[in-house]
């Protein structure tokens, strides 16, 4: 390392004194450093935008032993593992002090591993753990119990580690002391004790601060208070609040964390819908209600078939179609596309109403969109990789208006606003572009920032602000989503909500344009309040990712009921009652 | 929105990371260099459709962000000499004088990222996106903090030297 690049990274670590800041500055009247400095911080902007995208590989990919462990069982080397196995079980345990906590292996199902710093062994029943060691399911169906002392138990479902005690002595004084790294956790503390179980997550410490708690830890919903009360202290503010019983835990972009209203599926969910009619391949994309009434009025699914649509308790139409589908604000017709082409069907009858081709054969139709006054249709096209095109249609005449290669990737959402003023488009290249919805001209382009894939786009009631739903690429990418408000009139970010643990999916707004409910591939759904532009409930019922399409969400005109539709094949129908009265206890 | 803008922007998206490079080398704060990146967009958005000739775009967002980097000091009330405009001057300078901007090294970053073992990206990941210190990642990782620093100029080093690899090949290739 030369000094410049020594000095350079004291700068950056902010530990750099008088002198050195004297020193760096005289290097740099030199050309060469000068030239040296500039690369160095190109560099450093590449690598913040790429760490920022592929968080998610870092994250899931940093586990050294489970790798290891991977190579050395394909490598089928079984007598070294009962070799290892053997000599962790057999290794003298330390004295046990009153304030290392004993654990114990109860159950385990699939693969499950004891883990140390080094090592990692298949775990079994009845298996001791030493003090440090963590435990770590893996795969979906991997599931293990470890009971601590105190009658502490740990469920693990699949993909889980934890580690059971704390790592120094001055953290195991405090009391059982373990550490969440990933995964899906439930930690049961039933009875009264002495000392204090401490939870520490990448957030921050949860501390049981009653006889009887219980409390879920996961990627997907962060803290969950199932039973009693907790304390968390977040890692960097050192704030501290209480979470009750069907709290969790949010926190706003600078820190500050509050308790917000938890909705489980078992209290609040009206109804689930199952695949009952559509096939086995069929996955829900797209829900909406009937307008002036509360009845889900279409529900549309897309298998190997084509696509299939109806109201649930109406027969099921098959037709030709594909993933993307949009529905008319009256809920009379239902557009797809197929080959290219776009197809209007009645969403009564199913009958092809009218048929539109695309001004480039089979060129890939990626999102539709209605008009409020139903007139005209918006078309996004490309995928990934292509280019990305919005075309506008008259559709009485069926003639195309405007097609314009707007995003140098393909588009992923478009939005009318009600007033029918605007047109926004979302796409893979990270930009939301506004557009003149009677002449198909661009009006104005933003920039994603921070650079994440535009999902969902929906306009407030008063057509005043564009809600932009973003997230990674890829929705297995554990990067958390963002939602953003677009104050269209200034032009300008109204607020950023943050949340959700992955890529936000759909966004829809109370019909009094206070709150927004949004719905991510981290499966849940969150309630945000726009007069406060925090979160105030989250609904957890999905076992898989809400719908990628933009639409898989639906708010019933009177906003008593929402509609969700998941990759786990179900339509969940929720009820909403219990949501307001939660924004107005928040 | 005009030509002029819609180029300008396209421009902009293209060569976002050399603005960010400098922003965040300058802020060392991974939000804070969002927002003054924002900060600069609109305003180039802004600029560009009241038909302001920008003659250098690169230049003219790095002038804006300076400005903002030096409000943004000042609010925060930063010690001395972490908000050096020295400093900020002559890093302007360094990116004034070299205009390649890395964007089109930075598919072969990415996969050469992918290569990097898992401590490697761990490191960067501590450094670039917590925004730890040497200090805090000492404490975490239970390692010294010069050989943190020596660590993180190595995988740099490995970056920079696959990514040219890289481009020679490509060169090479008809």
């Amino acid at each position: 390392m030369n000094r410049l690049e020594e000095l350079l990274l004291l700068w950056e670590d902010q530990s750099i004194s008088e002198t050195e800041l004297v020193e760096l500055k005289q290097l740099l009247a030199e050309p060469a450093a000068r030239a040296q400095l500039a690369e160095d911080f190109m560099m450093t902007g590449v690598l913040v935008e790429a760490l920022r995208t592929q968080r998610a590989a870092a994250s899931t990919d940093s586990v050294p032993p489970r790798s290891r462990l991977r190579r050395w069982l394909l490598w089928g080397s079984a007598a070294a593992a009962s070799l290892l196995a053997a000599v962790l079980l057999t290794q003298p345990e330390r004295p046990s002090s009153p304030s290392v906590p004993f654990a114990q292996v109860e159950l385990v199902q699939g693969e499950t591993f004891v883990v140390a710093k080094e090592t990692s062994v298949p775990a079994r029943a009845g298996q001791q753990l030493t003090p440090g060691a963590g435990i770590r399911t893996e795969g979906q169906e991997s599931e293990a119990v470890v009971k601590l002392e105190d009658d502490i138990r740990l469920r693990l479902s699949g993909d889980t580690t934890v580690f059971t005690s704390a790592d120094t002595p001055d953290q195991a004084e405090l009391g059982t002391h373990l550490a969440f790294e990933r995964g899906d956790l439930l930690v049961e503390a039933p009875t009264a004790r002495q000392r204090k179980l401490t939870v520490a997550t990448p957030m921050g410490l949860a501390i049981a601060g009653s006889d009887e708690t219980a409390m879920q830890f996961s990627d997907a919903t962060g803290v969950v208070v199932v039973r009693g009360t907790i304390d968390f202290v977040h890692k960097n503010t050192g704030k501290k609040v209480r979470i009750h019983s069907g709290q969790y835990l949010a926190a706003t972009a600078d820190g500050e964390v509050y308790a917000a209203q938890f909705f489980s599926e078992e209290t609040n969910v009206w109804t689930t819908f199952p695949n009952q009619g559509f096939g086995v391949n069929a996955i829900p994309y797209a829900v909406t209600f009937a307008p002036e009434e509360d009845r889900l009025a279409a529900v549309a699914r897309a298998g190997r078939s084509g696509l299939r649509f109806g109201g649930l308790a109406d027969e099921v139409k098959q037709v030709p179609g594909s993933t993307c589908v949009a529905f008319s604000h009256d809920g009379k017709l239902v557009a797809s596309s197929d080959l290219g082409q776009i197809l209007i069907y009645d969403a009564v009858s199913g009958a092809l109403v009218k048929k539109l081709d695309a001004p480039v054969p089979r060129m890939r139709t990626s999102c539709l969109a209605f008009s409020p006054d139903g007139k005209k249709l918006a078309a996004g096209r490309g995928g990934h990789h292509d280019g990305g095109h919005v075309e506008l249609w008259d559709l009485a005449a069926g003639k195309l208006l405007s097609s314009v290669r707007g995003h140098p990737l393909g588009v992923t959402c478009l939005a009318f606003s009600p007033d029918g003023k605007q047109l926004a488009s979302g796409s893979y290249d990270k930009c939301v572009v506004f557009w003149d919805p009677v002449n198909g001209a661009e009006r104005d382009r933003l920039l994603m920032v921070p650079a994440l894939t535009v999902w969902a786009l929906t306009f407030s009631p008063d057509s005043q602000t564009l809600a932009i739903a973003t997230g990674a690429a890829d929705f297995r990418f554990q990067v958390p989503g963002i939602i953003k408000l677009w104050d269209v009139a200034a032009n300008k970010p109204r607020a950023v909500l943050q949340g959700h643990a992955r890529a936000v999916t759909s966004v829809v707004f109370a019909p009094d344009g206070h709150s927004l409910i949004s719905g991510s591939a981290d499966t849940t759904v969150r309630l945000w309040d726009l007069d406060t532009y925090r979160e105030y409930g989250m609904l957890k019922g999905h076992k898989a990712a809400i719908g990628f399409e933009a639409i898989a969400l639906a708010l019933s005109p009177d906003g008593n009921w929402l509609a969700t539709a998941s990759y786990d094949h179900t339509v969940k129908l929720w009820k909403t009652t219990w949501l307001r009265r939660a924004s107005r206890i928040s | 929105m005009t030509e002029a803008s819609k180029s300008l922007s396209i421009w902009f998206i293209a060569e976002r990371h050399a603005l960010m490079g400098f922003i965040y080398g300058m802020v060392r704060d991974l939000g804070v260099a969002e927002d003054i990146f924002q900060e600069v967009w609109i305003r180039l958005a802004e600029a560009a459709g009241q038909g302001e000739r920008i003659a250098n775009p690169a230049a003219w967002c790095r002038g804006v962000a300076k400005n903002l980097i030096l409000h943004h000091w000042r609010e925060r009330r930063v010690a001395k000499v972490l908000a050096d405009s020295d400093l900020l001057d002559l890093v302007e300078q360094a990116l004034n004088e070299h205009a390649d901007d890395w964007s089109d090294r930075r598919q072969s970053l990415l996969e050469c990222m992918n290569r990097l073992p898992d401590k490697a990206r761990e490191l960067l990941h501590l450094k670039y996106t917590e925004g730890l210190s040497f200090l805090q990642m000492a404490a975490r990782l239970g390692k010294s903090v010069d050989g943190l620093k020596m660590a993180l100029s190595r995988v740099r080093r490995a970056l920079a030297e696959c990514v040219e690899k890289k481009l020679q090949l490509s060169e090479l290739q008809p």
